[in-house]
C-alpha cells in the first residue's frame, strides 16, 4: 500500500469523482457535460480501476464491473503513470477508442481537460473572484475530502487501521442546509456517496460554508469550531474518532 | 425548570484557543469530553465544594464526575485541605524528600495489603513504570491489553493510528477481549515466552459500551495463567481504586496482582499517584532510574494521608456503594416510568449511563445535554463517580431534574416514544 498508490485512488475517486458534483453545481459544467454520453474506464495497473460515466449532464466515477460498456478504455502501466496523467504530466495509454479519446480529452481544449482543469483552479482557489465561486469552491472541497477519506481508508496502511475500528454504518457529513455526503462502512470498506443517509449512526456538521472553508483550508482548526459550537459531532463518536484519524492523512494525497 | 446560558464560558473560551491547544484539551474539553452539543455544556469554573460545582457564570451544577475521580472526599474538604495547608507550611518541593513520605508509603501499603510503594503524579506515570519493571524483570517484551482499556497517554498506550504514535510504538502490543479466558489462553501460547505482562482494570469499565464485572472465577483464572506463564499481572486501578474496596480492587474481585497503580482517589485531587508491588518485584522497581521534578513533592503526601484516613473513618465505598445503588435505582425507575431503555452497567460508584433505544446514541446525548443545562453534570461516554459529600438530598435533587430532562428528551422524539 504504498502513498502512490494510494494518490492513484483519490485521483481517481476524489480528484476525478468530484466531477459528479461540480456538473451538478455548475452551469457552465452542465453546458459542456450534457453534450457527451460517454463511458470511460480508467485501467491502472496495481491501482484502481474505475470508469467515469457521462450521461445526460451527469458524470460519475465508480468501480469497473467488467459488464459496462465502455466507449474509451485507458491503461496506465502503474499508479505513478496515472497520477502522472492527473497531473497534466503523462498520457495513458488507450486501448479502446482512439477518436473519442483524442476528441473528448486529446488537446487542452478538448472538453474532459476544461472540465477537470476548471474543476481544479477552483478547487484551488484560482481566479475566485465571486460569492458564488467561493461558495463552490468550498463545497467541491467538501466533496473532494469525503470521497478522500474512504479511498484512504481503505487503501492507506495507517488509514486504514483506523477505517477498521469503524463499525459498520452511515457516517453523515454535512455542511448544514448547503452540502451533505454519507460514508458508509460496509464489508470492512469504506464508500462515499454526495448524499444525505436517511439514519446516520454518526453526524458531522459544519455549521455554515464559511467554517468548512476555513476548516478545509487550514485557517482554524477542528477544535476551536467544536467548542465554539461552528462544529458539531454526535452520535456513535468512535465512528468519528477513527474517521478522524483517516481525515487527518487526507491533506497528503489531496494537495 | 430555566435552562442554563454559558456566556463567560463561551468568552474564555474564546480567549482560551488563542493561547492554549484545542482551548480546553484532553479529557476535560469539549472534545475529548463528548460535551454533546457543545452548547449544553460550560467549559471552565469558577469554585466547587463537596459534590457541587459552579461555573464561570454562576451556573450551579451537582457534579458526577468528581473531577473524572479524584475528588473522593469531595471538593476541597476541609480535612484533608488542613493538612495540606500544614504541610506547605513546613515545606513541599524540597532538596531532600518529607519524611512523611515514608508515613505516607507506610499507610498506604498497609491498606492496599501490599509491600512496597512508588510515588510519581498522573497515573500514566504509574503504568509506564509498571510496564517498565514488568520488561525488566521478565526480560520479555509483549504486553497484553484488554480491548477498550486505557492507561493513560504514553506512545505505548496508543493505536499505531493515533497522531504522534509511530507503529513501532505498538508492535508488541496484544489485545484481548474482557472476560474471555479462552482469548487469553490462546495469545499466551502463541507468544509463548514473549509476553512481559498482563495489564487490565479490575472490570471493563471502557466508553461507549456498557461496563462489564469480571465473571465467576475470571480473575483467579488470569492469575493462575500469569503466574504459569511467569507474566506480570498489573492492576490498573487508576480509576477505581479506594472507590469499591480501600484495599485495592484485586482484593476487592479476589485475586492478588503483582503491580497495582493508583491515582485518582488517592489524595482528593492532590497530584499524586502510586505504584504499589510485592515483595519479589522490588529490586526490580529499584534498579531503574525513573523519576520526575515533583514526584516527592510532600503536600500531596500530607493531603493523601489525610485522605485515606478518612476514607478509612468514613467507610466509604460501603457509603459509595449506598449512594451510588440509590441513584442509579432512581434514574431506573425514572426511565422505566417513562418508557425509555436505559442501561445502568459498572458498580453503583463509578455507574455507566446508555440509553439503547437507538443505536447511534443521539437520544442519550439529548438526554444528558439536558440533565447539564438544568444543573446535574453528566458525561455521555464515561463511567460517573459519587464522593462522600454526595448526600441523599443532593440524590433526590438530581432524580427530579434527571426525570424532567428525559420527559423533554422523550416529548421531541414521538417517532421513538408514542
Amino acid at each position: 500500500m504504498s502513498a502512490v498508490r494510494v494518490k492513484a485512488f483519490v485521483n481517481l475517486y476524489a480528484a476525478i469523482g468530484t466531477l459528479e458534483k461540480y456538473i451538478e453545481l455548475d452551469p457552465e459544467a452542465k453546458n459542456i457535460a450534457e453534450k457527451h454520453n460517454l463511458v470511460i474506464r480508467f485501467q491502472v495497473k496495481d491501482g484502481p480501476d474505475g470508469v467515469l460515466v457521462f450521461k445526460d449532464g451527469t458524470a460519475k466515477v465508480t468501480p469497473f464491473d467488467g459488464k459496462i460498456r465502455t466507449d474509451i478504455h485507458l491503461y496506465c502501466a502503474g499508479p505513478e503513470k496515472f497520477n502522472a496523467v492527473v497531473d497534466g504530466k503523462g498520457m495513458p495509454i488507450p486501448l479502446k477508442g482512439l477518436m473519442k479519446t483524442l476528441s473528448f480529452m486529446g488537446k487542452p481544449e478538448s472538453p474532459f481537460n476544461i472540465l477537470s482543469g476548471r474543476m481544479g483552479d477552483i478547487m484551488r482557489g484560482k481566479n475566485i473572484d465571486t460569492p458564488e465561486k467561493k461558495k463552490l469552491s468550498t463545497l467541491l472541497a467538501f466533496y473532494a475530502m469525503a470521497a478522500a477519506i474512504a479511498q484512504i481508508g481503505n487503501e492507506d496502511e495507517i488509514g486504514s487501521l483506523a477505517m477498521k475500528r469503524i463499525p459498520e454504518g452511515d457516517i453523515l457529513l454535512e455542511i448544514k442546509d448547503a452540502a451533505y455526503a454519507t460514508i458508509t462502512k460496509k464489508d470492512g470498506k469504506l464508500i462515499c456517496r454526495f448524499a444525505r443517509c436517511e439514519k446516520p449512526k454518526a453526524i458531522m456538521s459544519f455549521n455554515s460554508i464559511e467554517v468548512a472553508g476555513d476548516l478545509i483550508n487550514g485557517k482554524i482548526g477542528a477544535m476551536d469550531c467544536l467548542s465554539k459550537g461552528m462544529l458539531e459531532m454526535k452520535g456513535f463518536i468512535p465512528m468519528l474518532d477513527n474517521l478522524n484519524k483517516v481525515l487527518n492523512l487526507v491533506p497528503r494525497y489531496l494537495a | 425548570m430555566k435552562t442554563y446560558s454559558y456566556n463567560k464560558s463561551l468568552e474564555l473560551m474564546e480567549r482560551a484557543s488563542k493561547v492554549i491547544p484545542s482551548g480546553v484539551y484532553g479529557h476535560l474539553g469539549p472534545a475529548e469530553g463528548c460535551m454533546i452539543p457543545t452548547s449544553a455544556f460550560p467549559f471552565f469554573l469558577s469554585r466547587a465544594k463537596g459534590s457541587l460545582m459552579w461555573d464561570a457564570d454562576g451556573n450551579r451544577f451537582i457534579d458526577y464526575m468528581c473531577g473524572y475521580g479524584p475528588n473522593v472526599t469531595g471538593y476541597c474538604d476541609e480535612d484533608v485541605d488542613a493538612a495540606a495547608q500544614a504541610q506547605m507550611k513546613l515545606g513541599n518541593c524540597t532538596t531532600l524528600p518529607s519524611y512523611i513520605m515514608v508515613d505516607f508509603a507506610e499507610l498506604l501499603t498497609r491498606t492496599v495489603k501490599k509491600d512496597w510503594a512508588f510515588f510519581a503524579k498522573n497515573g500514566g506515570d504509574v503504568t509506564s513504570f509498571a510496564i517498565m519493571i514488568a520488561r525488566y524483570y521478565t526480560g520479555k517484551k509483549k504486553i497484553i491489553f484488554v480491548n477498550n482499556y486505557y492507561h493513560g497517554v504514553a506512545p505505548w498506550t496508543q493505536k499505531a493510528d493515533s497522531p504522534g504514535t509511530l507503529k513501532t510504538d505498538c508492535m508488541h502490543s496484544i489485545y484481548v477481549d474482557w472476560n474471555n479466558l479462552d482469548q487469553l489462553k490462546k495469545v499466551i501460547a502463541e507468544n509463548k515466552d514473549d509476553i512481559a505482562c498482563f495489564i487490565s482494570t479490575p472490570y471493563m469499565h471502557g466508553n461507549f459500551t456498557d461496563n462489564q464485572l469480571p465473571a465467576p472465577g475470571y480473575w483467579q483464572a488470569v492469575r493462575k495463567l500469569c503466574t504459569d506463564n511467569n507474566i506480570v499481572l498489573i492492576c490498573d486501578d487508576i480509576r477505581a481504586g479506594f472507590r469499591l474496596s480501600l484495599e485495592g480492587s484485586d482484593n476487592y474481585y479476589g485475586f492478588e496482582a503483582d503491580l497495582i497503580c493508583f491515582c485518582k482517589a488517592i489524595a482528593n485531587g492532590y497530584n499524586v499517584s502510586a505504584l504499589c508491588g510485592k515483595n519479589f518485584i522490588k529490586d526490580a522497581a529499584g534498579a531503574i532510574m525513573y523519576t520526575g521534578s515533583y514526584w516527592m513533592s510532600a503536600v500531596p503526601f500530607a493531603a493523601g494521608i489525610a485522605n485515606i484516613n478518612k476514607l478509612i473513618q468514613n467507610k466509604a465505598p460501603e457509603y459509595f456503594r449506598k449512594i451510588g445503588t440509590m441513584l442509579t435505582d432512581g434514574l431506573a425507575k425514572i426511565a422505566k416510568d417513562r418508557g425509555v431503555k436505559l442501561s445502568i452497567s459498572g458498580e453503583p460508584a463509578m455507574f455507566y449511563l446508555m440509553i439503547k433505544d437507538d443505536d447511534s446514541l443521539l437520544l442519550h446525548q439529548e438526554w444528558i445535554a439536558e440533565c447539564v443545562k438544568r444543573g446535574v453534570f453528566l458525561t455521555n461516554h464515561h463511567n460517573h463517580f459519587v464522593n462522600l459529600a454526595l448526600t441523599p438530598e443532593l440524590v433526590n435533587e438530581t432524580l427530579s431534574i434527571c426525570d424532567e430532562a428525559m420527559a423533554v428528551m422523550v416529548k421531541n422524539h414521538p417517532e421513538v416514544y408514542r
